[in-house]
């Protein structure tokens, strides 16, 4: 081992009592004690704190998120980045709105029902309101009661649902019908003309304009007997 | 022991026990603990730092943390003496760690005869003498404390284990042990 790391002494060091009285202070024990403690509880505090603080702020941003989240359900906001993109008339972004309507036999509308529980928009900036028909639900459905006809060149006998999606454009007028089950060519041209021959609607609305509303809706063939 | 000796103890160990409760509460009351354990937790200090100054330093240091830490004390556990040796060992440590000055090793001839006894009776005695040191700067600190409580201050395998925080079997087969180690070191030294 060259570097020495002990320090060897052959007599312990020599240490008179008096010294050793001389080194004893133990007011000088108890006050670096009392400081000690003082800082620990100053940490203490600053510490909790701290801790309510951020327990404080978060709670505060819960809260607001909650508050944003249900502003959020209230306000019907368009969805502009799903512009319908079929080759028809009108390359417009349209507002999708779900109706299921089934016709035959008339029943207390689904729409309606969804309409008593849609929510109210919360804030005046941005008012969307739906497109309806001028006439109200009811004489739709009536509509469709009365005039949506079983095909009489049907080769095969079937009974079912066609269910289609149309934009009611800022006009009221249908346009861009889209079949999302289909029974046959024949009921597709039934669906066609009973859609095109509906009573009036009022366009949806955004801030008072009138924009292009996406429409579902599905209509029951089913032979009588 | 006389009678009056057994009494005198007695009477020792149940104001120190009273001294010690009180103290968890009122810090004023460590004031006789402090005065009967000043002059020993020094000296155990002193034999391992070599300076006064430094020593008494440490030692209130010692002190500051034992009052500190006093409500973790547990009457029935170890005695308080070996408590405070174990926090003035550490202290010593922690010492030797964050600084460079070199650590002290007090080798009376009284202290090594017994470890030259259990170590190598095969060399001389001038041999020994010479080599020993050499063969301690081999050790690691903790062994070299063991080697020291001990041997060097010549105390029970129990409040070896007490001071160093181990059971007294484990004192013991580790003690063999690094005397087996100091053995093979003596052997190859020149």
């Amino acid at each position: 081992m060259k570097s020495k790391k002990l320090n060897v002494m052959k007599t312990r060091p020599d240490i008179s009592d008096a010294e050793i009285q001389s080194m004893m202070d133990f007011d000088k024990v108890l006050q670096l004690h009392k400081t000690a403690r003082r800082s620990r509880s100053i940490m203490m505090i600053i510490g909790s704190g701290v801790i309510i603080a951020l327990i404080v702020g978060w709670a505060i941003l819960n809260r607001d998120e909650k508050e944003t989240t249900t502003n959020d359900t209230n306000v019907i906001v368009p969805d502009k980045k799903e512009p319908i993109t079929e080759p028809q008339s009108e390359q417009e972004p349209v507002q999708k709105e779900e109706k299921k309507v089934v016709t035959k036999p008339v029943e207390v509308p689904k729409k309606l029902e969804q309409r008593e529980t849609a929510p109210v928009p919360a804030t005046p900036a941005d008012v969307y309101v739906e497109a309806e028909p001028v006439n109200g639900y009811e004489d739709l459905y009536a509509y469709f009661e009365k005039e949506l006809k079983y095909p009489s060149d049907v080769a095969n006998a079937v009974e079912g649902d066609v269910a289609v999606t149309f934009v009611l454009n800022r006009n009221g007028k249908p346009e861009q019908i889209k079949f999302i089950n289909s029974l046959g060519p024949e009921f597709d041209t039934e669906v066609i003309r009973v859609i095109n021959n509906m009573p009036e609607w009022k366009p949806a609305t955004q801030n008072g304009k009138p924009v292009p509303a996406k429409i579902s809706q599905s209509f029951t063939f089913s032979i009588k007997k | 022991m006389t009678e009056e000796k057994q009494t005198e103890q007695t009477s020792t160990a149940i104001s120190e026990k009273d001294a010690i409760a009180r103290s968890k509460t009122d810090p004023n009351a460590f004031r006789p603990l402090y005065e009967a354990y000043f002059k020993r937790i020094l000296l155990f200090v002193l034999h391992r730092v070599g300076d006064k100054q430094l020593a008494a330093d440490i030692t209130q240091q010692v002190f500051l943390n034992a009052l500190s830490n006093i409500g973790k004390y547990q009457l029935r556990g170890l005695p308080f003496s070996s408590w405070l040796f174990r926090i003035a060992s550490n202290q010593c440590t922690d010492f030797f760690r964050k600084n460079t000055k070199m650590r002290t090793v007090v080798l009376e001839e009284s202290s090594i005869k017994e470890l030259y006894e259990d170590l190598t009776e095969e060399q001389s005695w001038s041999e020994w003498e010479r080599k020993l040191p050499l063969v301690l700067e081999h050790l690691p600190p903790e062994d070299l404390q063991l080697i020291e409580l001990r041997y060097f201050e010549q105390r029970p395998f129990k409040e070896v284990s007490e001071i160093m925080g181990l059971t007294e079997t484990n004192t013991k087969v580790r003690a063999y042990r690094i005397l087996e180690k100091m053995k093979k070191i003596f052997l190859q030294r020149k």
